[in-house]
């Protein structure tokens, strides 16, 4: 399977694929959102896909965020999710300077946490009740990419800034207030 | 010049025009209601009742509540009696706007300006329409003026580059974007986004302006800012390639590997800038299993090989490619040999590979030996069970289904609840044609995971093919909203994949205006899409993200060129001259009352008239479901669209951008060429006979375009002058030297004799050019069903032959000609139901695994 970067192209067929596998959907403009947005960052093919974002909320420190993330049913056990989510992360780090990366995922969805929390290293950062539109609740899951940055030999935007300490992936404010210590 | 409320027909005085204030804050604020009571405060005066921007303010609020036509007469009021107001002419613009009637709005604007010179918003929301709808010239007027206005803004400089670029003046884009460069004095963040997406727009720029040279220089100079380090890679390796520095060109095509070993498009990069030629297949290997050895956790450079290999390699490298995919239990495993197919020496290597692996676990079992024929380790227990799936897909993939089914069975039997066996079965059924036992079987494997969103599509699907409408849409309903219908939930989100099978679905079950219907419903997909450019117009220069904007732009003047757009537009077209052809089709439950009495008529109009009522009064009951989509554009009545009078020119809607587009797909343009041959316009069904032809000049559908173009050249009378010329040229590019439609049917014919698809083209010319040859072209047609030597009778050609003869397109059949047909068919497909096959209908009691052995008797 060929895994790249996403172009404007690509959107339509990637709309299919999340149609095809996930409840949570989007009209066309959304992801013409994302890549307009972020050209970056959302990488895939018709058979699975990675949709995503930065979080630029100016009170909160700059992150990426995994709006959408699907492989199709029929193209499982090849490690495409996994081959997805670093190129996203690394263009995270080299574009944007991220420090971490979130994501939400239902708190059913044994396999996606399985994959999140064992493989890609993800931590579980908080339960937000009734995420989903049909009521269910939503881990939101965390992951520091100093770690990936350093052993894939990755430059981030700007060095300096991206691994000062403190190490940790809390982000925002409360951050700050604990830096001014 | 005044502000709004105080324009010079009619100043408000001091207390209206607070009033009027307030309209404008409420109207932003989108507090419509608010907004219409102030309206409502001034116009209830007697004196002011009348008063024109106050009407163009509460006609502005009406058009955004959704009230289009109380807002347009409202406007149109105001504007009549404030003529000289720059706020009716603007607010007239912007509803028309919002109507789509943008030619008129484009004018409203600019009377807008003409009274009030270098207003902003005017001027802004002319330049957006202005881009819309593609008119950079306009556009570039506009940004000018808004850049003398805001020469401080980033923006302003930004639009006016962007509209040269795409005026392909590369020159002045590039000198504005550079002044706005030394001018810029706010200050750059450590590591800058919009500064770097700002130069590789530049880089862009210098590229399309064909300075590669330039625009390597630039992104070089430029590299410590660019923080979109693929495209600074890619970018620069391709420049190499352009210039020639292949050794440069290498190191970066070797880089992007590392970073992103499944991107293919980088080997073949690679392979170009090596100079390796696609021949040189030892060299080619070695280059892939160097790389495979430094990324060892890489699939592309071990699978890549499996297409270009061939002989003893080839099988040597399937075998062991077959064999990890085989113990991993990878689902995708065959959809990566499918490539092989297209040459039968390949077939053949494949089926001898995965029978030795059958003969071996059948052989000692696959604790005694493994694939390799290893007989001191062993094989896991799945092994076995993804082998038999493989090589029940391969037997599908070559047609022979009772081997494919066999194989299943042995799958099944060993692990009975895997979905991806009961997926495998259920499309090896429907490849059969057993249409009815492919959904059941789909609905089996949905139930065993209905979580998962996938299985469930597909379950809809089969359903859909089955003709199973309604059960299909409560499938879809597992994953979508409560309180609607899930057709409704669907296209909201644009799911184009349902409704197109939809449409299909009613097709085949002669429900013609429900076909329309989801077909026009899906154009108005198309339409939404290049409506949704509108906000990105603004949003993309303020964030700079300009590449991906300019991407955007060109490909949503090319949007219907999808795949869903087009087979879309082949279903609606097909519609659209049935309703010309077959107007008796199109009456209810049409095709069946072909060869029905009078008083078979009644009793079958009676029925329908019952079922109606009992559909009407469930759809009563279940009252709280939402029926339609919210979207009234969406809004389509299927009796409405069968009954139009102008067939034509509704085909014709979907024909255009088919050929104006560049579509490249024969059977496509063939239709585009059906619709203008009807409309007589000679030039366009050229137009899309050469383009068809450049792709392929065999295409049995472009075959019978081009004979009925011949059999119609000399009634051509548009043909004359400077078009005729064109004609030509395009006439010798078709057809060479042959004019005669008789001896082009003979020469195809004697051409492509072994092909069942050719012979059928053939047939339909046959009787085109001379009705009397009916009968025997009939014959010729059935003998060559029968006849073994003839290729592609597959269950597609044969049901596409049936249902050409039952249009009439080789001539008028008795029942008895048409039973002869069917019955062949039968023999061919027995499972298929459309010639009258299938399996035996289960009692649910039978419904156990054993009784399966029995679907194999066939053959």
């Amino acid at each position: 399977m060929n895994i790249r970067c996403a172009t404007v192209e690509d959107l339509i067929n990637t709309q299919h694929a999340n149609l095809m596998c996930l409840p949570e959907n989007y009209q066309m403009k959304y992801y013409f959102y994302h890549l307009l947005s972020w050209p970056q960052l959302s990488y895939g093919n018709i058979v699975g896909y990675v949709l995503a974002k930065m979080e630029e909320d100016p009170e909160e420190e700059p992150h990426g965020h995994i709006t959408s993330l699907a492989v199709k049913r029929s193209y499982r056990r090849l490690g495409l999710a996994q081959k997805l989510m670093d190129q996203t992360a690394r263009a995270m780090i080299e574009t944007f300077n991220a420090r971490f990366v979130s994501l939400h995922v239902r708190v059913s969805n044994r396999a996606a946490l399985n994959l999140y929390k064992n493989t890609l290293k993800f931590n579980v950062n908080d339960v937000e009740p009734k995420y989903y539109a049909d009521g269910e609740d939503a881990f939101a899951m965390k992951r520091c990419l100093l770690n990936f940055a350093r052993e894939n030999g990755i430059t981030p935007a700007n060095a300096d800034e991206f691994f000062a300490a403190p190490k940790t992936v809390d982000g925002g404010k409360k951050q700050r207030v604990v830096d001014s210590k | 010049m005044a502000p709004p409320g105080q324009s010079s027909n009619n100043p408000l005085p001091a207390k209206e025009l607070g009033h009027f204030k307030k309209i404008i804050k409420y109207y932003e604020q989108k507090q419509y209601k608010f907004g219409l009571k102030f309206a409502k405060m001034i116009l209830g005066n007697q004196q002011f009742a009348e008063h024109g921007e106050t009407l163009a303010m509460k006609g502005l609020i009406l058009n955004c509540m959704g009230k289009q036509e109380e807002a347009m007469d409202c406007v149109k009021k105001g504007l009549k009696s404030d003529i000289k107001s720059y706020v009716c002419w603007h607010v007239y613009g912007l509803v028309n706007r919002s109507e789509k009637k943008y030619d008129e709005a484009i004018k409203a604007y600019k009377q807008a300006l003409n009274l009030d010179k270098g207003n902003m918003q005017i001027l802004r929301d002319l330049a957006l329409l202005q881009i819309q709808l593609r008119d950079y010239e306009g556009y570039k007027e506009s940004r000018f003026q808004l850049l003398q206005i805001r020469a401080s803004q980033r923006i302003s400089w930004i639009g006016y580059a962007v509209a040269y670029h795409l005026l392909r003046d590369y020159e002045k884009a590039l000198y504005v974007l550079d002044e706005f460069k030394k001018n810029d004095t706010t200050e750059k963040k450590p590591h800058d986004f919009d500064f770097s997406e700002l130069l590789l727009y530049e880089n862009m720029i210098l590229r399309e302006w064909g300075k590669p040279d330039k625009a390597l220089e630039h992104l070089e100079e430029n590299c410590a800012h660019i923080l979109d380090k693929l495209q600074y890679f890619t970018i620069r390796g391709n420049l190499f390639m352009e210039l020639g520095q292949l050794n440069n060109a290498e190191t970066m095509w070797r880089g992007l590997i590392s970073r992103n070993p499944e991107a293919t498009e980088y080997y073949d990069k690679l392979e170009n800038c090596l100079g390796i030629r696609k021949d040189d297949i030892p060299t080619r290997l070695k280059l892939y299993d160097d790389l495979a050895k430094t990324h060892p956790r890489a699939a592309a450079p071990r699978r890549q090989p499996l297409y270009f290999a061939e002989g003893d390699e080839l099988r040597a490298r399937l075998a062991a490619w077959i064999t990890i995919g085989l113990r991993k239990g990878i689902p995708s495993l065959f959809k990566y040999i499918l490539p092989l197919y297209t040459q039968p020496s390949k077939v053949s290597i494949i089926e001898s590979i995965l029978l030795d692996f059958i003969k071996k676990i059948e052989d000692y079992g696959y604790r005694n030996g493994s694939l390799e024929g290893d007989v001191e380790s062993m094989e896991s227990p799945t092994t076995a069970l993804w082998l038999y799936l493989l090589i029940a897909q391969h037997y599908d993939k070559i047609g022979q289904f009772q081997v494919a089914l066999k194989f299943v069975d042995r799958a099944e039997a060993h692990t009975p609840t895997l979905i991806e066996t009961l997926m495998i079965k259920a499309k090896i059924y429907k490849h059969c044609g057993e249409l009815n036992e492919a959904a059941r079987l789909m609905d089996e494997a949905q139930s065993l995971d209905t979580a998962d969103r996938y299985i469930n599509s597909k379950c809809a699907k089969y359903l859909l093919r089955a003709g199973k409408i309604e059960e299909a849409e409560k499938m879809c309903a597992k994953f979508t909203r409560e309180g609607e219908r899930a057709s409704v939930t669907l296209n909201e989100m644009q799911c184009m994949w349902y409704e197109l099978e939809v449409a299909r679905a009613h097709r085949a079950l002669s429900h013609y205006g429900e076909a329309l219907k989801k077909a026009q419903q899906i154009e108005q997909h198309f339409v939404t899409m290049v409506e949704d450019q509108f906000d990105f117009h603004t949003y993309c220069l303020r964030k700079s993200t300009l590449c991906a904007y300019v991407q955007m732009l060109r490909l949503e003047d090319t949007i219907r060129k999808h795949n869903y757009f087009y087979h879309t537009a082949k279903l609606a077209i097909k519609v659209y001259l049935r309703i010309i052809d077959r107007p008796q089709d199109m009456n209810q439950q049409n095709g069946l009352q072909d060869g029905l009495s009078a008083n078979e008529l009644k009793k079958l109009k009676k029925k329908m008239k019952k079922e109606k009522e009992a559909k009407e009064q469930e759809q009563k009951n279940k009252k709280d479901l939402k029926e339609e989509p919210s979207n009234p554009a969406m809004h389509f009545d299927p009796e409405v669209l069968m009954r139009t009078t102008t067939p034509l020119d509704d085909a014709t809607k979907f024909a255009e951008p088919l050929h104006s587009l560049g579509h490249i797909k024969p059977a496509g343009t063939a239709l585009a060429a059906e619709v203008y041959h009807r409309k007589n316009k000679p030039l366009l069904v050229l137009k899309c006979l050469a383009a068809g032809v450049a792709v392929d000049p065999n295409h049995p559908l472009l075959h019978i375009q081009k004979v009925k173009f011949l059999a119609k050249l000399s009634s051509f009378t548009s043909l004359a002058g400077a078009v005729k010329e064109v004609a030509d040229e395009l006439i010798a590019t078709v057809f060479g030297s042959e004019r005669d439609p008789h001896k082009l049917n003979e020469k195809y014919k004697q051409d492509n004799i072994d092909s069942l698809k050719c012979r059928m083209a053939v047939a339909e010319c046959n009787v085109l050019l001379d009705p009397s040859s009916t009968s025997a072209t009939k014959n010729w047609l059935l003998k060559s069903v029968e006849d073994e030597k003839i290729n592609n009778r597959n269950l597609n050609t044969l049901v596409k032959l049936r249902d050409a003869a039952v249009y009439g397109k080789y001539g008028p059949w008795t029942n008895d000609e048409m039973e002869n047909l069917n019955k062949l068919g039968h023999r061919l497909f027995p499972l298929a139901l459309t010639f009258g096959g299938g399996l035996p209908q289960q009692t649910p009691a039978a419904n156990d695994k054993e009784s399966n052995n029995e679907h194999h008797t066939f053959e």
